[in-house]
């Protein structure tokens, strides 16, 4: 195989990007996603270097790796892209690894507080006052509402490293992902406050007491608020949460309206 | 129970280790599991009081959120068991089902810790194969964490199925009399959890204002059209 002949084809970009999708198959606390890094780009260094330089290259890929999963594209493209330009012979200042160090951790905290912190949350609010309101298809449209930035990012963030290389990193900045997150997550607190009014006036209904009496509940949640910041585990706070209405319950029951 | 079954594997692995559609978010999961059990309301009912619950925990590095998924499809398949076998009311089953579920589904996450140290165990041999110049071994490797995750995926489930299920057969009077009246209210509980974890992670520019806001506005709404 010559070094102008080491090219990856449409074909082989297609499996490299479809295993993409295991790429947390075999996550651990050695190397987190790096079995399933060197498992995806597979594919891609076999078609760019003889089996005998395989062994090399391979190890590179299947160290201590960990971003957040939809990011991993973006950062494999690029890699892919490197590679490929070292496998020709190019010469480039930065190695795929180096550059994948670099950018994984970063990338890591984007994806975290965009997708997991961000997108999520509000996509899991909104169709939660569908479900609410008993509408069977609300979970439908939380599926939708995550799977559209979920491939959208897996598939233009694997085309810009591939097409971009190093430059995609600055595509990436131009996307203001980190605005977007904290947009989606103000939006997501408006949205839930919401909720909460909901549950809160159903919740007293169903006790036989007016919903006007709805902000009582509110303040109910700030102390909830307030213990879970400092480490109460939400498990904890079920727990004491039914043990409180139930003792209410009872003594209401029980004592202040004991039938005589 | 094949349909279940299925779903309760698919679901696992969707969670972490393939595709990530997010299908394994308690909304989506127990509400499917509530397609194949008969019951599709009350799997949306488990989906809503379940799913803020452990929202805002980011599997972030090696931190692994409650096995939120098993925990909402053992929820449901108690919900419906409580129901056939226990005869309890829906409301019933459906609050003594999430305190159940939440109880026993804490094993799900010691179960997911030891499926992630399998697979530590398991890429002991990676660098050996890779020096070998063992590829396909490395990928079948790679592909048998999906075994791992699957296999404590089942386990997590039953965890929660079968001694749920023991419980609300043996204890389904005392459950009938003492939760019955509790169960409309305590429902809504567990939501209301979820919304302050949400709130207490959230770290947002003006966060309890826009909460308030968004609470006050769906209050009066909710005031004038009932």
């Amino acid at each position: 195989m010559s070094e102008t002949q080491r090219q990856l084809d449409r074909w082989t970009l297609m499996k490299v990007w479809i295993r993409l999708f295991f790429l947390q198959a075999s996550w651990n606390y050695e190397t987190m996603q790096g079995l399933g890094v060197a498992y995806a780009v597979l594919p891609g260094l076999r078609r760019l270097y003889p089996p005998q330089e395989l062994p090399g290259v391979v190890a590179d890929y299947s160290q201590y790796f960990n971003t957040h999963p939809y990011m991993t594209p973006s950062v494999l493209g690029t890699a892919l892209k490197l590679q490929q330009e070292m496998a020709q012979g190019v010469t480039i200042g930065i190695s795929p690894r180096q550059y994948s160090e670099m950018v994984m951790a970063p990338y890591a905290a984007i994806g975290d507080a965009l997708f997991w912190g961000g997108l999520r949350p509000l996509a899991a609010v909104l169709s939660l006052y569908l479900a609410f309101l008993g509408v069977l298809w609300a979970p439908l449209v939380f599926f939708v509402a995550q799977a559209i930035p979920h491939l959208w990012m897996i598939g233009m963030g694997f085309y810009f490293g591939l097409r971009h290389g190093l430059l995609s990193v600055e595509r990436i900045q131009q996307w203001k992902l980190s605005d977007k997150a904290l947009q989606c997550k103000q939006v997501t607190m408006f949205a839930l406050g919401g909720f909460g009014a909901l549950l809160a006036v159903t919740g007293l209904e169903k006790a036989n007491v007016s919903g006007i009496w709805a902000p009582g509940v509110l303040l109910s949640i700030a102390p909830m608020v307030y213990l879970m910041r400092r480490g109460v585990t939400p498990m904890l706070m079920v727990v004491v949460l039914v043990g409180a209405w139930a003792c209410l319950y009872w003594s209401l029951t029980n004592v202040v309206f004991k039938p005589l | 129970m094949g349909g279940l079954a299925l779903l309760c594997l698919s679901c696992g692995l969707d969670r972490t280790a393939l595709l990530q559609f997010m299908i394994a978010r308690p909304l989506i999961a127990a509400s499917m599991a509530g397609w194949v059990l008969g019951q599709p309301l009350l799997g949306l009912q488990v989906g809503v009081s379940l799913e803020l619950l452990w929202l805002a925990h980011l599997p972030v590095g090696a931190s692994i959120p409650p096995d939120d998924t098993q925990i909402a499809l053992g929820t449901i398949t108690l919900a419906v068991l409580g129901m056939r076998i226990g005869a309890l009311p829906a409301e019933t089953a459906l609050f003594t089902s999430l305190l159940l579920g939440l109880i026993l589904g804490q094993a799900g996450r010691f179960l997911d810790h030891r499926a992630r140290q399998w697979n530590a165990r398991m890429v002991l041999r990676v660098p050996d194969l890779v020096e070998q110049g063992e590829f396909e071994q490395l990928e079948r490797l790679h592909l048998r964490g999906l075994l791992h995750f699957g296999l404590v995926s089942f386990l997590s489930f039953l965890v929660i199925v079968l001694p749920g299920t023991g419980l609300l057969y043996l204890g389904r009077d005392l459950i009938d009399k003492w939760l019955t009246p509790l169960s409309s209210v305590g429902v809504l509980l567990v939501p209301l959890v979820g919304v302050a974890g949400i709130w207490a992670q959230n770290r947002s520019h003006s966060r309890s204002a826009l909460f308030g806001t968004g609470f006050v506005l769906i209050w009066a709404l909710l005031l004038v059209w009932k």
